[in-house]
């Protein structure tokens, strides 16, 4: 697992976002994004962060997210951690 | 899994090399072929020198992290120097270049039986390759399918090679579709990665290097080979 792997697996996030109402609703009402205004930024990692960490913040949303797409639930977590902010220590 | 969709796609855009053409068809005979010129058919000096490049020469076969597959060029080139010292690094990338311009490659399933099936669908073709567009254009040729497609994007015409969106959103915009009712078929990470970017759909194959459990979280379809579109598009 890579920085590439984890910027699909957010670009993946922001797609699931956008076709789903009610979670966009959430994700706008907390970041004041539009869906056109999440277009130009699709490049940018603090944003994908973002995106990750909004779906990580609800296990409901993660769980919906990962069946999905059909993805283990634990991957989006393994992915923050390429992004930028993403560097979460273990205490294990 | 399904992309579930309100309208049919308009347009398909194809990776070149490991999805239209079988990586390793296409490139394990040439290795072969190459091993065999340089070592002058001694088998063991092949087999020592593939063993380092990743290749087994015994099954003809490219192993999983080849570092012909994953490695730079210069990387290989170096490879091949410390097995034949005399020889400067440009004389060993003439010869290679030279031999790998004379491979053909081997298309995965014939491909103009296949194309004019998508195009019955109403669908524009395109290929987008981080190889030179004339490359694709005389392996297209060979295959004898290259006026089957609409656009071809190669890495020589001035935009960002993939997994940069650049080179798909060019290829949607020529053939005047949205890139929403698109989606790219490729091989490789750097596929997915551009598809997603562009905000296309995203198909994988497994005709490349890269194996379906690297595959499967990053495509919206994983299908066999490219054979099985239609199949794919028709349940969809």
């Amino acid at each position: 697992m890579d920085k590439q792997f984890s910027e699909i697996i957010a670009l993946r996030g922001v797609k699931w976002l956008a076709s789903h109402e009610k979670e966009f609703q959430a994700f706008s009402a907390l970041t004041g994004l539009t869906i056109e205004s999440t277009r130009s930024r699709i490049e940018d990692l603090d944003f994908l962060a973002s995106v990750l960490d909004f779906i990580l913040s609800s296990e409901k949303r993660l769980l919906a997210f990962c069946k999905d797409i059909n993805i283990p639930p634990q991957t989006p977590l393994e992915a923050r951690q390429f992004l930028p902010g993403g560097d979460v220590p273990h205490w294990t | 899994m399904d992309i579930i969709r309100d309208k049919p796609f308009k347009s398909v855009l194809f990776d070149k090399d490991g999805t239209l053409f079988d990586f390793h068809a296409t490139w394990s005979s040439w290795m072969t072929r190459t091993l065999e010129l340089f070592t002058r058919g001694d088998q063991d000096v092949a087999h020592h020198l593939g063993k380092q490049l990743g290749f087994d020469t015994k099954k003809g076969e490219f192993q999983p992290n080849s570092i012909f597959v994953s490695g730079t060029p210069k990387l290989c080139l170096q490879i091949f120097q410390r097995q034949f010292p005399k020889m400067t690094l440009n004389e060993i990338n003439q010869i290679l270049n030279d031999s790998s311009l004379q491979t053909i490659p081997v298309p995965v399933v014939p491909l103009k039986p296949l194309l004019s099936k998508l195009r019955h669908r109403d669908l524009c073709i395109g290929v987008v390759t981080n190889d030179s567009k004339s490359s694709a254009e005389l392996h297209l040729e060979t295959a004898g399918c290259l006026e089957e497609f609409d656009v071809l994007v190669g890495s020589d015409c001035g935009l960002i090679g993939k997994p940069a969106p650049d080179m798909l959103l060019a290829s949607s915009s020529e053939m005047g579709v949205n890139p929403k009712d698109c989606f790219m078929v490729g091989d490789s990470t750097v596929d997915m990665l551009a598809a997603h970017r562009a905000g296309m759909s995203a198909i994988a194959v497994l005709t490349g290097v890269e194996t379906e459990e690297d595959l499967a979280p990053l495509a919206d379809v994983v299908l066999k080979n490219i054979g099985e579109i239609p199949e794919w598009l028709d349940t969809n």
